[in-house]
């Protein structure tokens, strides 16, 4: 970050961007991503209802998934929002609230590839995230497989270069 | 040159001794004048019968002759004084110290007190004078820096310029066009705005703004996120007996 950029961060935060991201900051961004995803399931849910109850007005049902529909459909929902959102702009919507942004190795967006892997594992094994608590680099164990990091970045996407935290 | 004054003092005695002779020989030869001449006029004798007037009618021709004989020597001996006089005066000036004469026996400062100076000035040509100066030659050994230092520049130039005559004849003569663009080509444009940013903050302002960015609250979560983020790190640093970082891995994933 050039010394007179233009960023529009408050002063005590200016010193942290770019830093490692901690653990606090990571699970607070996952819980709310967890609840975002929750909130958009039933929000699906409502729709695919009241989908059904335009079509079958007479013998409406509220739809009744087994457990493992639910599962498989949160897992999807879940994969795809973090996959397209790191993609798209290196962080979710809990991401954005604690002002942090997933990159790869070199300081860049990560991939497809990179960030569907990444939804996979932390679906698979979120707690992985805990080891950040004591990797020395901040990294959790997605990150270390991985090679990808979080840091705090409390820019908007407007104010953001292309590439934030490359090397110099 | 050496005083010849004790030099005189110092002179032999036989000359001053011939001289007192001469002296007392004339002086005893003019006692003699005023005897022989009361001899010569009794006051018993009329006038023209008394030896002295007889004398004179005697000696009157001679007399006559005796002019025109002195008449001749006085201006021969004008004419040779004329001739003499400058050599006399340069050999006698020549071995005579005039400045210490001068210096001891005149009092300058009296003689200078009476001279009238202005009367002098009024009659100097100055500007024949100045016409013979080099004023090229003094001006190079003039320390203007010096000069400079004792004037008080600004204040004269407040007090005896117009600025405003001289500004508006400047505006009127300066192509401003061309003088702002010289100025921009010299100025470091970015270094100054770099500068302003850093003194007023304008990114501190638009945030305050424009709103764009989170709210107070968000602000307030991400800094006790990060808060408790280092206070998370400090304390497996203390618990895995290793040393806390504040940065931990820089800015620089690997």
């Amino acid at each position: 970050m050039s010394r007179h950029e233009m960023v529009p961060v408050p002063r005590p935060a200016r010193s942290i961007q770019g830093q490692r991201a901690g653990v606090v900051t990571r699970l607070v961004a996952a819980l709310v991503d967890a609840a975002v995803v929750a909130v958009a399931l039933v929000a699906g849910y409502v729709c695919v209802a009241g989908f059904r109850f335009l079509l079958h007005p007479r013998g409406f049902q509220f739809p009744d998934p087994t457990i493992w529909q639910g599962i498989s459909g949160n897992a999807l929902m879940l994969t795809a929002y973090l996959t397209i959102a790191w993609r798209a702009g290196g962080r979710t919507y809990g991401n954005t609230l604690m002002g942090v942004r997933v990159i790869n190795v070199g300081g860049g967006r990560v991939g497809w590839g990179q960030a569907a892997a990444r939804a996979v594992a932390y679906l698979a094994f979120p707690a992985g995230l805990l080891w950040v608590a004591v990797d020395l680099r901040s990294r959790s164990v997605q990150d270390l497989v991985l090679r990808t990091a979080v840091v705090y970045d409390w820019r908007p996407e407007s104010a953001r270069p292309s590439s934030a935290w490359a090397a110099p | 040159m050496p005083s010849r004054l004790p030099a005189l003092r110092r002179e032999p005695t036989t000359a001053l001794d011939g001289l007192d002779v001469v002296i007392g020989v004339v002086v005893i030869a003019a006692g003699m004048v005023r005897a022989a001449r009361k001899a010569l006029e009794p006051s018993f004798l009329p006038e023209p019968l008394r030896p002295a007037s007889v004398l004179a009618t005697w000696l009157r021709p001679l007399g006559r002759r005796g002019g025109v004989v002195r008449t001749r020597l006085t201006l021969e001996a004008v004419q040779r004084y004329t001739v003499l006089l400058p050599i006399v005066v340069d050999r006698v000036l020549v071995h005579l110290p005039l400045t210490d004469l001068v210096r001891r026996y005149v009092d300058l400062d009296e003689l200078i007190k009476a001279v009238d100076l202005d009367a002098i000035a009024g009659r100097l040509d100055v500007d024949a004078v100045v016409r013979r100066v080099d004023v090229d030659e003094i001006a190079g050994r003039l320390d203007v820096e010096a000069v400079l230092d004792r004037l008080d520049l600004t204040a004269m130039v407040l007090e005896r310029v117009d600025l405003q005559e001289v500004v508006s004849a400047a505006l009127v003569r300066v192509d401003l066009q061309q003088l702002v663009d010289t100025a921009l080509a010299r100025v470091d444009l970015a270094a100054i705005v770099s500068h302003v940013l850093d003194e007023i903050d304008l990114a501190e302002i638009i945030r305050e703004s424009t709103g764009t960015m989170a709210s107070d609250t968000v602000q307030n979560v991400r800094m006790r996120g990060v808060s408790a983020d280092e206070l998370v790190r400090r304390s497996a640093a203390r618990l895995l007996q290793r040393q806390a970082r504040s940065a931990p891995g820089g800015t620089i994933p690997s």
